[in-house]
């Protein structure tokens, strides 16, 4: 379904050009959940921005893009807003900088699927009360009412989720989406992006520098360095046998799992 | 006898906080003894407390109640400039964002040596000595000291924070988050070299954290923080291994492993049942 | 070195920076470019148009106008020179103050700063030249005390935002004193924003010591200053001779122009505490 062949990128700063990918090649199947491991400065976002044509300005792109057919590089306009609205939806790291602060979430969302899919505004406000409850929130009202200020950050992570998901997108673009967050938060989190991904039959890209949290989630995995992909494969076959020495590397940099095998909880 | 470089009793703080939080009990009687040589993490996630314990240990914030030992010397309150240019001669600490520990538009060099100036009477030529010597120890190059954090990496940058550090020759250093901006192989090397350096210096860490990974590889004994009160204690293996709060459990749960998936029932259960307690 | 000016400033940029160039010139070297003398005139020369002994002709007094614009940039530079250096010093001071003290001191110097910020620029000054006299001194002196609050309010919030970056905590935790950690580590930090906050600063300040001057509450004639001939000019104006008003006007407009241009460019209007 998304095909990235290719794709180099240079950002143009101070008179500089400054290379920062170098031939990625990348596929998202259908309903696929792919993961980027890397660690800062490897390439991973802004593989993730070219997609949505979001790359900085005075960056040069070439290579290939193909989402469902159609090269995302050569939109503009009208089509490409429509991928953007309709096919592919992001999150990012930070919530708070994709709410805004004046407007209650409720308004978000609702503007969101009025203005991007044109839902009658009455609609709108039933389903973002459902989208809400899908991201495991229970009182729902009070955080439709709520500004982005009150609610924790984990709170606000579920909203914009609820609105990635708002429009059934075929493919979600995820940035880090739990790097600002509490452990226990981001556990919760990214099982609740899990069940949406698999209940709606979403694809993923996931960029994380957390190979172990991508592992969770990911039936493939790219790892990515210096604007290199330099070991693609499944999460199993990295962790036992990872073929490059970065990926050996990463491996190392974490120790042996902590001897916890669950709780009682866990094995009930 | 000689006494526990921290010992810290009933540590109480409250901060104002805000119209619709109302107040805040960021630590509600706290006691914590670290033992020389050791590294004791205090692991909590945002608002346990964990931060304002170390502020209050070296003297950026005072407590509402309770007593501070450092070295065997109670530390009061609010510290005056004598007060503190004695204490940081026994505690030190290294902040976690290596981009705004340093001043951006002096050499790295600056910094090194103002501690040098203050807690030894070495002329300019002994201190540019000691400043190289101080850089080898953290394993950085003298012609680092010329540099300015902005053409320094995060790692660097966060050696040369450990390396004012140890200027000041403390026993104790207050470790917080200092290495949660780094990348994971970063972290790692970071982390060696903190282990190195308190084998080679007997050296005692406070090490505050959210990461259990991090406190895995560096910790001898772990308190788990919860709203301000210390939910369970114990040597790292104990805890991690067998944790018995069902707090220590959730955060244990949560953490991700080969083989983890995020499980939402598992999740709550643990979240319930230390809600409960 | 040029290119980095040409890239952080743009092509307008530099057009200001050559102005602002061509009236520091003309301020420095009056005595000796000026062809007349800008305070003597002979009745017999009055009101004569551009020609290659006037360049720009003469006015009501006989006096050349091209000379007279030359040393006008003096007074018109000095002025909001005075006000700027003023400013700035004070104003940093009181801001770094505040940070460094908090508490008491913070809400007491606040307290201060709001009451002069209830004062009109202008009034303030008129109030101060009623007391001590009509100068350029006075003027620049009394605009400097009304412009403090803006500056201090800026750098108070920046120099606070830095005040607890690990940085400056760091060595306040050595037991290292106030005022070497804010002259050597806050200070530099805040530097830029200062330096931002006087250019734009230096407009305001040239506008209203101007109309000072146009009021006869500034400069005294019959110095040369481009309020002054403003003013002066205004008479010939209704002789159906314009050149004299319209020629210091064209220079104040221009220079305030670069020099609000470049401020803009270096940090904008939000450095020296102004809305617009």
């Amino acid at each position: 379904m998304l095909r990235i062949e290719n794709l180099s990128l240079t950002i143009r700063a101070q008179r500089e050009e400054i290379p920062v990918l170098h031939s990625v090649n990348l596929t998202v199947g259908r309903g696929e959940s792919v993961g980027i491991v890397g660690e800062s400065g490897s390439g991973k976002s802004m593989t993730l921005r070219s997609i949505l044509r979001i790359e900085p300005d005075g960056s040069t792109v070439t290579g290939r893009i193909t989402f469902d057919g159609t090269n995302v590089l050569e939109l503009s306009g009208e089509p490409l807003r429509r991928l953007r609205s309709h096919e592919i939806a992001m999150i990012a790291q930070n919530p708070h900088a994709v709410l805004n602060p004046v407007l209650a979430v409720g308004r978000y969302l609702v503007e969101g699927m009025h203005d991007a899919q044109g839902m009658p505004t009455r609609a709108a406000k039933l389903r973002a009360g459902e989208l809400l409850e899908q991201v495991g929130i229970d009182d729902v009202d009070r955080v439709l009412r709520s500004y982005p200020h009150q609610l924790s950050g984990g709170m606000l992570q579920r909203v914009v989720i609820a609105g990635a998901i708002a429009g059934n997108p075929k493919l979600l673009l995820a940035d880090e989406p739990t790097t600002a967050l509490d452990v226990t938060t981001q556990a919760e989190v990214m099982a609740i992006l899990d069940d949406c991904r698999r209940e709606l039959g979403m694809a993923m890209l996931f960029v994380t520098h957390d190979l172990d949290l991508a592992a969770a989630v990911c039936d493939r995995i790219s790892v990515m360095k210096d604007g290199v992909v330099v070991e693609d494969g499944v999460p199993d076959q990295l962790r036992d046998n990872p073929r490059h020495p970065y990926t050996r590397e990463l491996m190392a940099s974490r120790p042996a799992s902590i001897a916890w095998h669950g709780s009682k909880g866990a094995t009930a | 006898m000689m006494s526990s470089p921290i010992v810290v009793k009933h540590l109480t703080k409250t901060f104002r906080g805000t119209r619709s939080s109302g107040p805040v009990l960021a630590l509600d009687a706290v006691n914590l003894i670290v033992e020389k040589g050791t590294c004791m993490a205090v692991v909590g996630e945002s608002g346990s407390g964990k931060t304002t314990l170390g502020r209050i240990i070296v003297g950026l914030e005072s407590a509402d109640s309770g007593t501070v030992a450092v070295g065997g010397r109670l530390v009061s309150g609010r510290a005056t400039r004598r007060e503190r240019q004695r204490r940081s001669s026994q505690i030190q600490m290294v902040f976690q964002d290596p981009q705004s520990s340093l001043n951006r538009r002096l050499p790295v060099r600056v910094a090194i040596d103002e501690v040098l100036r203050i807690h030894s009477t070495l002329g300019a030529g002994p201190r540019a000595e000691r400043c190289t010597e101080l850089f080898e120890q953290v394993g950085l190059e003298a012609r680092h000291l010329d540099a300015l954090p902005s053409e320094l990496s995060g790692g660097q940058r966060q050696r040369v924070a450990i390396a004012r550090a140890l200027a000041a020759s403390p026993s104790v250093i207050v470790l917080d988050e200092s290495v949660a901006a780094l990348d994971v192989t970063v972290q790692a090397q970071i982390l060696d070299l903190l282990t190195r350096l308190r084998q080679e210096q007997g050296l005692t860490y406070l090490f505050i954290t959210h990461d259990l990974t991090v406190v895995q590889q560096i910790a001898d004994n772990v308190v788990v923080m919860r709203k301000g009160a210390i939910v369970e204690r114990g040597p790292t293996a104990d805890v991690l291994g067998a944790p018995q709060h069902p707090y220590t459990q959730l955060l244990l749960e949560c953490a991700p492993r080969p083989g983890w998936k995020p499980q939402r029932g598992v999740i709550r259960a643990l979240r319930d049942e230390s809600e409960k307690l | 070195m040029m290119a980095r000016i040409f890239d952080r400033m743009g092509v307008l940029g530099c057009i200001a920076i050559g102005f602002i160039g061509i009236v520091l010139l003309a301020a420095l070297f009056a005595p000796w470019i000026a062809p007349f003398d800008p305070t003597v005139g002979s009745v017999t020369q009055r009101y004569l148009g551009s020609s290659a002994v006037h360049l720009l002709g003469t006015d009501q007094a006989g006096r050349d106008i091209f000379s007279r614009l030359l040393w006008g940039a003096r007074s018109s530079l000095t002025g909001p020179i005075i006000v700027v250096v003023v400013t700035a010093i004070f104003g940093t001071g009181i801001a770094l103050i505040a940070v460094w003290w908090g508490g008491l001191v913070d809400a007491g110097l606040s307290r201060v700063l709001d009451l002069l910020f209830a004062f009109p620029n202008l009034l303030l000054a008129m109030l101060a030249i009623a007391v001590f006299g009509p100068s350029l001194t006075t003027a620049a002196l009394a605009l400097a005390i009304a412009y403090i609050p803006y500056t201090a309010r800026v750098i108070r919030s920046q120099a606070m935002r830095e005040r607890n970056l690990p940085y400056i905590r760091s060595p306040q935790l050595q037991g290292i004193s106030g005022t070497v950690i804010t002259m050597r580590h806050l200070m530099p930090n805040i530097a830029p924003l200062i330096i931002t906050g006087a250019t734009i600063n230096f407009g305001f300040a040239m506008i209203e010591l101007a109309a000072l001057s146009f009021l006869g509450l500034g400069v005294q004639p019959p110095e040369a200053d481009w309020g002054l001939m403003i003013s002066n000019g205004q008479q010939s104006l209704l002789n159906g001779y314009p050149a004299e008003s319209i020629l210091a006007g064209l220079c104040i407009v221009i220079t305030v122009a670069s020099l609000g241009y470049v401020g803009e460019r270096l940090g904008g209007r939000a450095a020296a505490g102004r809305k617009a």
